[in-house]
């Protein structure tokens, strides 16, 4: 182990390399958790810096405390045993995209990461030696210090790991493989060291919120971060709301509603357009299943161990079933429970992009990358909208990539290219490029403190050091 | 007056004619009124007019000046007292708005933070409380009733669960003391954190106050006045640098017109580092392909020059902005807003005239009349 080392001398994050300090030990393995609201995305990094196999190094493990129906109380990993999630209620210890609640959120990692011994299970996540290990830990942008503080101290004197390092999630992504996602040429591929892309905005549209992040070299430009304060939750509940007031009372079935919403909606290109054959199609008497819209959505049925499942919709069956027809109708078909999603299925996702539909006072999307632009030098701007990437559970929802291409190229300077694309595994970019900053040893030990550091100058150091202020 | 004699004279002759006095003698003996000048009663009309008039004014302009003196020392008073609150070593807050938001109970204690006072809406006549009410909304266009629906309404679609639900740790003293049996007892600190129960409302609310009384949080503050100073600089550097340097901005115009003549596909990024004449960076330069028509005054591109590596230092160094100042801001010129059925996500064409709701169809409004209105904005 290390000995008591000098002060580092101050300095700013960003000036050229220092001589690493010999006398500093940070252990080798690496472990990085990215700490969504919604799952954990944890794993080691493998030294070999590869990016397509390494995602099966990442476990993602639920980031919540749920009480089934039945009034069991499962936690994070356990929740792939559920198999009835018809009115689970959620404890979650990430609130705003923050880790308030350290109580629950200690819980999941220690039943995670900590307990018992290795299983075919867990390997991958198990972490036998914190005091052998170097954490690195996401954190959403513009935390508050307290929390951040917090974090800090958790990480350090309850578990007690040999490295950390606390960096801003979205500014992990600008270690990807961007150049190849973009069709560039690969400039440096036979370069040892992974270097950062240069200028990278990243949209992270996660559970909690949507943030838009400029990275310059890895870096994040704390000036130009942009939240909205719409997520992945806020487009569920809102279905859950419509639906319930629509059809049935769906209000305590989060865990469905969020199948339902991942299974058909869509962010649409023509809303206007869409809305109108949303709407004659639910006027129109047609007997059959049709292609169109208005999609059938069968509920889960935990006791017939069936799950959802979509369908095309079928006005005739409806109809039938309404009218109390039995006749020629199957007893499975009478008993199963339908959802009819219409304009539902664009509607709901439309909030990301147009707030004002449910009252918010605040831009969509492409208005807050401009936003966000507008507090950088001019010098940037076609940088920036060159690579834009989108990372976070929302960028799969289909078309939402086009249309944000579509109404950033509309509201976007005419001389700047505009390029937007979605990450290969947008849920786990955030962690890849975890790992990819791991490999490169001589940066990772230049963002990170060790444990021996720690217990010198102790948390608020540890806060200021983060923030680059030491 | 020859018109009117003509008239008149016949008239009279008339009445004295068929009298219907009694008797003559009477008629001769009355004694006739004493003769009145006309003008006495004229001189009579003028000075009442006068003395009435004087009373009248004399009368209100006392009123008036009993009514300034009161207002006058109202005002005095309110003058004296604002001083006093406004005085900056004043033990006395002049006003603490406690967050009224029920849902964010405070475990222990928390700090509060105090908007500001502002003179103007003090001093603002206060135009009937319903009105004053009604229009206390943020954006000025919709009433607050309306504001405070859709507050509401987000703040639903923030909760986890419909209801309130405790879901507590489950109790596990075997693993505990098989999971800790390695690690040292746990820290103040940890204990600390652990039994925290608070929101994240009411860390917000703690930041805040921090920030508003000057120290805010863990040194986040520190460099928040340097920023605009930052800002001003960077514009101005990269104006002067324009002019100044020739050399770079020239650098700068010619891997974007080399990459207009021949590939298009070398990214601005990379027109970053190459106008950044980074010794380390001399390796990763995509080759370009050189062409006599390089300085073609014609292919000239007159993109913005790159800020130098300076500026991109002190623009990396900047503090994070706060939680709220994070925020998107409103759209500036923003599309009017769109309304949509409350029953059925159509165009909303018809509102309701007692909740104010959206219906696409009469179809959908008699449905909203007959089970859904009920609210009143």
């Amino acid at each position: 182990m290390g000995t008591a080392k000098a002060r580092v001398p101050p300095r700013t994050p960003a000036t050229p390399i220092q001589p690493v300090e010999t006398a500093r030990y940070l252990p080798d393995k690496t472990f990085i958790i990215d700490n969504g609201a919604y799952m954990i995305k944890a794993g080691y990094a493998s030294h070999a810096p590869a990016s397509d196999e390494s995602v099966s190094a990442c476990s993602s493990i639920p980031n919540a405390l749920v009480k089934t129906r039945d009034n069991k109380i499962m936690i994070g990993a356990q929740l792939a045993t559920v198999n009835d999630w018809n009115e689970a209620m959620f404890r979650r210890p990430v609130e705003k995209g923050y880790v308030v609640n350290w109580e629950a959120e200690r819980e999941i990692w220690d039943q995670s990461f900590f307990d018992g011994k290795v299983t075919a299970q867990n390997q991958n996540y198990h972490i036998g030696d914190p005091e052998d290990t170097t954490l690195v830990l996401t954190e959403a942008p513009n935390a508050l210090p307290i929390l951040q503080r917090h974090a800090d101290e958790m990480v350090m004197e309850e578990w007690g790991f040999g490295g950390y390092a606390r960096c801003l999630g979205p500014s992990l992504n600008a270690w990807n493989e961007i150049h190849s996602l973009f069709g560039d040429p690969l400039s440096n591929t036979s370069d040892a060291s992974i270097l950062p892309a240069d200028c990278l905005l990243v949209v992270d549209s996660g559970y909690s919120h949507t943030t838009v992040t400029p990275v310059y070299k890895g870096q994040a430009l704390q000036r130009g971060i942009r939240r909205l304060d719409l997520g992945g939750k806020h487009l569920t509940n809102y279905l859950k709301e419509i639906v319930s007031m629509r059809q049935y009372n769906m209000v305590d079935e989060t865990y469905i509603m969020n199948e339902v919403k991942e299974a058909v909606c869509y962010v649409s290109n023509d809303f206007a357009g869409d809305l109108e054959q949303a709407w004659r199609s639910g006027r129109k008497r047609q007997s059959g299943p049709e292609e169109g819209i208005v999609l059938d959505y069968v509920l889960p049925d935990p006791n017939a161990n069936k799950k959802g499942f979509i369908r095309p919709h079928d006005p005739l069956l409806h109809a039938k079933k309404k009218k109390g027809a039995v006749s020629g109708l199957s007893a499975e078909v009478l008993s199963e429970d339908v959802l009819v999603l219409g304009n539902e299925r664009f509607a709901v996702p439309e909030l990301l992009f147009t707030p004002g539909d449910i009252g918010m006072k605040s831009a969509g999307i492409p208005d807050m990358i401009l936003q966000s632009l507008s507090v950088l030098p001019t010098g940037l701007h076609s940088a920036f909208l060159a690579n834009v990437l989108v990372v976070g559970g929302n960028a799969l929802i289909a078309g939402f990539m086009e249309r944000l291409e579509t109404e950033l190229r509309q509201i976007a300077s005419a001389e700047c290219v505009v390029r937007v694309r979605r990450a290969k595994d947008p849920v786990h970019s955030t962690w890849i490029g975890g790992t990819r900053l791991a490999a490169n040893r001589e940066e990772l030990s230049k963002v990170s403190i060790t444990r021996q550091e720690y217990q010198e100058y102790g948390s608020g150091w540890a806060v200021r050091r983060f923030a680059g202020l030491v | 007056m020859p018109v009117g004699t003509k008239i008149f004279l016949p008239l009279r002759g008339r009445v004295g004619i068929r009298s219907f006095s009694s008797s003559r003698a009477r008629w001769q003996s009355a004694a006739p009124l004493p003769s009145s000048k006309p003008v006495g009663a004229f001189r009579g009309g003028v000075f009442g007019f006068l003395t009435g008039s004087v009373a009248a004014g004399a009368s209100v302009y006392y009123y008036i000046l009993a009514e300034y003196r009161f207002a006058n020392e109202m005002l005095s008073d309110d003058i004296a007292s604002c001083t006093v609150y406004l005085l900056p070593n004043s033990p006395k807050m002049f006003r603490v708005e406690l967050v009224s938001d029920t849902s964010t109970a405070t475990p222990g204690w928390s700090y509060a933070p105090t908007r500001g006072f502002d003179p103007a809406q003090a001093m603002a006549p206060t135009l009937g409380r319903k009105r004053g009410i009604r229009d206390a909304g943020k954006g000025g266009d919709i009433s607050s009733r309306q504001a405070n629906a859709i507050a509401r309404h987000l703040a639903e679609l923030d909760r986890e669960n419909q209801r309130d639900v405790a879901i507590p740790a489950p109790v596990k003293q075997a693993r505990e003391a098989g999971a800790r049996g390695t690690r040292a007892k746990t820290t103040s600190n940890v204990r600390r954190i652990l039994q925290s129960q608070k929101t994240f409302r009411n860390h917000l609310d703690d930041e805040e106050a921090a920030i508003a009384s000057g120290s805010g949080g863990v040194g986040g503050m520190q460099g928040a006045g340097g920023a605009s100073v930052i800002a001003a600089k960077g514009n101005k550097a990269a104006a002067v640098r324009r002019s100044a340097t020739p050399a770079s901005t020239a650098g700068v115009k010619r891997p974007s017109a080399a990459m207009g003549t021949t590939t298009g596909s070398s990214t601005p990024a990379q027109e970053t580092t190459d106008a950044e004449t980074d010794v380390d960076d001399e390796p990763r330069k995509p080759k370009l392909i050189k062409s006599e028509y390089d300085n073609d005054p014609l292919l000239r591109s007159y993109a913005p020059p790159v800020p130098s590596d300076r500026i991109m230092q002190r623009l990396l160094a900047e503090p994070p902005l706060s939680y709220n100042a994070s925020r998107a801001k409103p759209q500036g010129s923003g599309r009017p807003g769109r309304h949509f059925c409350c029953m059925c996500g159509y165009w909303g064409k018809i509102r309701c005239k007692s909740c104010h709701l959206r219906t696409c169809s009469l179809g959908c409004y008699k449905v909203h009349e007959d089970s859904r209105c009920g609210a009143f904005f």
